[in-house]
């Protein structure tokens, strides 16, 4: 298998279901070295998530960021109002409840920041088809657009552009259970609960239910605890079963390699 | 949330543009796959099969062929089992297919099976004379629906339009191909929140 590179990414992780699978995407099929990028935005989940995060980069030995966003990002019940557990039940004409606006353009230039710092070319987030009708800044567009608009704001030679990807973004949660239980995420050292109780997954927030439902579908036991008695079938995930979804996922490596091979940055490739 | 791979011509489709759309409809969604087919003669013909590689020997154009509409759904874990059907829906005045979300579809029609039956309701009330203003009013109905591709069989019209989610085009073989996911760099985005309508009757094919 070829080398996108010998680079290395910066990952803005939130140690949820998709930031997993996507470092296991990133270390298995892309081979690149992942450097998470935690940011702290004022979610009420944060203790539970930042513990997981230092957890899961500690089990994998890998290097994290931790950004603090001075002030909360105001609009959204994932960081204001009351701590009542959310589940959607909206008629579809009102956002989702747990909307956070701009967030991930937000993240995306913390990210570049980083990145540019660090001499790296690449950010990294984790979409997934299946959110991506509820939050316009979780699509391929948006993905997109932001690749054009820092790619027309870099003044090449002098700077070096910066990628955004997602390589995630072409699989529903379910196909991600199946993509990172086969490339054996560590999804243990995970959390996707808005609102944990005593350090166990309340089970009913709306992230709570879409990956209790993930890997169900997936047929794969979820390890981490639950507040609530769940019941998992747990059988093998197959070469066979995820073929399909690595092939795409090194489609999309593919693309990324002649991006980074235009502006000279594959010098590093190699074959393992 | 889909693949959409759609195209019009007035010209016969080349299998191996067929073997293009299909080899990209399942780069986004891989639960089931649906194909709408217009011929020359404006014969419609609807396709639904769980299995790709079923699916693709299914959809067989020896003909000329005024219309294709390539589907691939992926069923996200907010659905529920209701609507987890074959997204090309159809009254047999309207073919709709649809990438999004419609979480109110039951407040649309309360009779409903898949989710794509709730645009039936809203395109009733289509009006071609004031496209933009209706659609944007639409939008307001059902604003996670994203990406639309309808038919209009009575008026021989195509409507492609779409929201915050992208919809890219481009010109193969003089062959207008739209995609729900961007293949390569050959394609262009159409501006968020646009719509247009195609008459079909103008795209007249070669004899």
């Amino acid at each position: 298998m070829t080398n996108v590179t010998n680079q290395k990414a910066i990952v803005l992780f939130s140690s949820g279901l998709d930031s997993v699978v996507n470092v296991s995407i990133l270390q298995h099929i892309y081979k690149i070295e992942p450097i998470l990028l935690f940011i702290d935005y004022g979610q009420k989940a944060l203790e539970a998530e930042l513990q997981s995060t230092k957890r899961f980069a500690s089990a994998n030995g890998l290097k994290l960021i931790t950004h603090k966003i001075s002030d909360r990002i105001l609009g959204s019940k994932l960081t204001d109002g009351n701590s009542d557990i959310d589940v959607d039940v909206s008629d579809g004409r009102e956002a989702p409840v747990d909307l956070v606006p701009y967030r991930n353009l937000q993240f995306a230039l913390i990210g570049a920041q980083y990145a540019r710092k660090l001499n790296i070319n690449i950010v990294s987030f984790a979409f997934n088809i299946s959110e991506m009708g509820a939050y316009p800044d979780n699509t391929d567009r948006f993905l997109e657009n932001l690749n054009e608009m820092f790619l027309a704001t870099t003044y090449y030679p002098y700077e070096q552009p910066i990628f955004f990807i997602s390589p995630t973004i072409r699989f529903t949660k379910t196909e991600l259970v199946k993509i990172g239980t086969y490339l054996g995420a560590d999804f243990k050292n995970s959390t996707s609960c808005y609102y944990p109780i005593n350090n166990l997954a309340c089970g009913v927030c709306n992230s709570c239910r879409f990956r209790i439902e993930a890997f169900k579908r997936a047929k794969v036991k979820d390890h981490i605890d639950y507040a609530i008695e769940v019941d998992f079938d747990s059988q093998p995930v197959s070469y066979e079963d995820v073929k399909m979804l690595l092939d795409i996922a090194l489609q999309d490596k593919q693309k990324l390699k002649e991006k980074l091979e235009k502006f000279g940055l594959t010098s590093g490739v190699s074959h393992v | 949330m889909c693949n959409i791979v759609l195209s019009y011509s007035n010209n016969y489709l080349e299998p191996d543009l067929v073997d293009y759309m299909l080899d990209i409809l399942p780069t986004k969604g891989r639960d089931n796959y649906s194909a709408l087919i217009v011929d020359d003669d404006f014969n419609v013909s609807l396709i639904h099969n769980k299995d790709y590689d079923t699916f693709k020997t299914l959809v067989d154009l020896h003909m000329p062929t005024k219309l294709l509409l390539l589907h691939s759904r992926a069923i996200p874990e907010t659905e529920t089992n209701t609507y987890n059907g074959p997204n090309i829906y159809t009254n047999n005045r309207f073919y709709v297919a649809h990438h999004g979300i419609i979480p109110n579809a039951e407040q649309i029609n309360k009779n409903i099976k898949i989710d794509s039956q709730a645009l039936l309701d809203i395109y009733e009330t289509i009006d071609y004379e004031n496209i933009n203003s209706w659609f944007m009013q639409s939008v307001k109905k059902y604003p996670r629906s994203s990406v639309e591709i309808v038919y209009d069989v009575e008026n021989d019209k195509l409507v492609i339009a779409n929201t915050f989610m992208p919809l890219y085009y481009t010109i193969i073989d003089d062959v207008y191909i739209y995609v729900a996911y961007k293949p390569d760099d050959r394609f262009c985005s159409m501006q968020p929140y646009s719509v247009k309508v195609i008459d079909l009757k103008e795209i007249l094919v070669y004899t």
